[in-house]
């Protein structure tokens, strides 16, 4: 895979993620769970910054951003605060394949940025129920 | 598994595959695999030796060795056999004699201060094993290297969350 097409990979990932984070965000009640809700929210903020670095990653590759879709499917019914938690957990945990995919198509800059967005990814899903790892975002190894 | 398994890309070699070619004796990635190693190997340690002086946290520790025995399991097959018994080990601090003649890391008396001190060394490990991704050349290896950093920072939050408890 070409640098230039796991940005674009990755961008349609985080056009993926902020989408569901901002549904999981309009569902969740702040008042009967504030911290799933401060979770999400901090979720939300974090993908969207993402999604402008890489908007802006992939014009400088000298590509023209892939757009977002109208809609996507959702990890689960996300309506009750466990479903919630597990929708936000199987984002992470997309993303957290998406950008071990990038570390290992791109260099330099764009290498340490999709490291980062591994390591964060990788730490918020504990905070989603998820469990410890020996391989995150690679799970064949 | 091996590295060679693990490459999502024709472009990219493993540091086993690579050391099969001419330039082999000058890949670097095979000298940073055989760097990883000891220093996961060092972390394997450290974990043995804690649950050695605290039994109790067996349990808690039983996640984070199997994590590291996988790192070691997948980069042993990334270094030639003669390099990896050589890298050397990062020290730890007062390493103390055990009875088969080998050394034991040092660990704190107190149950909350070994685990804390395990996250620390995880931190570490995390460190290196991000700044390790960043120069391999191989993009295949790159991606082992960020995912076990991704892992051992998974463990400096637990470790960190089980050190607090214990306090």
């Amino acid at each position: 895979m070409t640098p230039l097409a796991a940005l674009q990979q990755t961008l349609a990932g985080e056009h993926a993620a902020v989408y569901v984070y901002g549904v999981l965000g309009g569902r969740v009640s702040g008042s009967a769970h504030p911290s799933l809700a401060t979770r999400i929210g901090s979720a939300y903020i974090t993908h969207r910054g993402r999604r402008d670095q890489l908007v802006t990653m992939v014009r400088a590759a000298g590509g023209e951003p892939v757009a977002s879709e109208v809609s996507y499917r959702l990890p689960n019914r996300a309506r009750t605060s466990d479903e919630l938690e597990a929708a936000a957990l199987v984002t992470e945990r997309r993303c957290a394949t998406v950008y071990a995919t990038t570390v290992g198509s791109t260099s330099r800059s764009e290498r340490r940025w999709a490291i980062d967005a591994l390591t964060d990814a990788s730490v918020r899903l504990l905070s989603f129920g998820g469990s410890p790892d020996a391989w995150p975002g690679a799970d064949e190894l | 598994m091996s590295l060679a398994g693990c490459t999502g890309s024709g472009t990219h070699r493993s540091p086993r595959q690579s050391r099969r070619s001419p330039e082999a004796k000058a890949d670097p990635d095979v000298a940073l695999a055989g760097r990883a190693l000891a220093r996961e190997r060092a972390m394997l340690q450290q974990v043995s030796a804690t649950v050695h002086a605290h039994p109790g946290l067996a349990g808690v520790l039983a996640g984070t060795r199997a994590t590291h025995r996988a790192h070691v399991r997948l980069l042993a097959h990334a270094v030639p056999d003669k390099q990896a018994s050589s890298s050397p080990t990062p020290t730890t601090p007062s390493p103390t004699p055990t009875a088969g003649g080998g050394h034991r890391p040092a660990v704190p008396h107190r149950p909350g201060e070994a685990l804390a001190a395990l996250a620390r060394q995880e931190a570490r490990l995390a460190q290196f094993g991000r700044e390790s991704a960043q120069t391999a050349r191989s993009g295949a290896f790159a991606r082992v290297l960020a995912s076990a950093a991704a892992a051992a920072a998974q463990q400096v939050r637990g470790l960190t969350a089980a050190a607090g408890t214990r306090r």
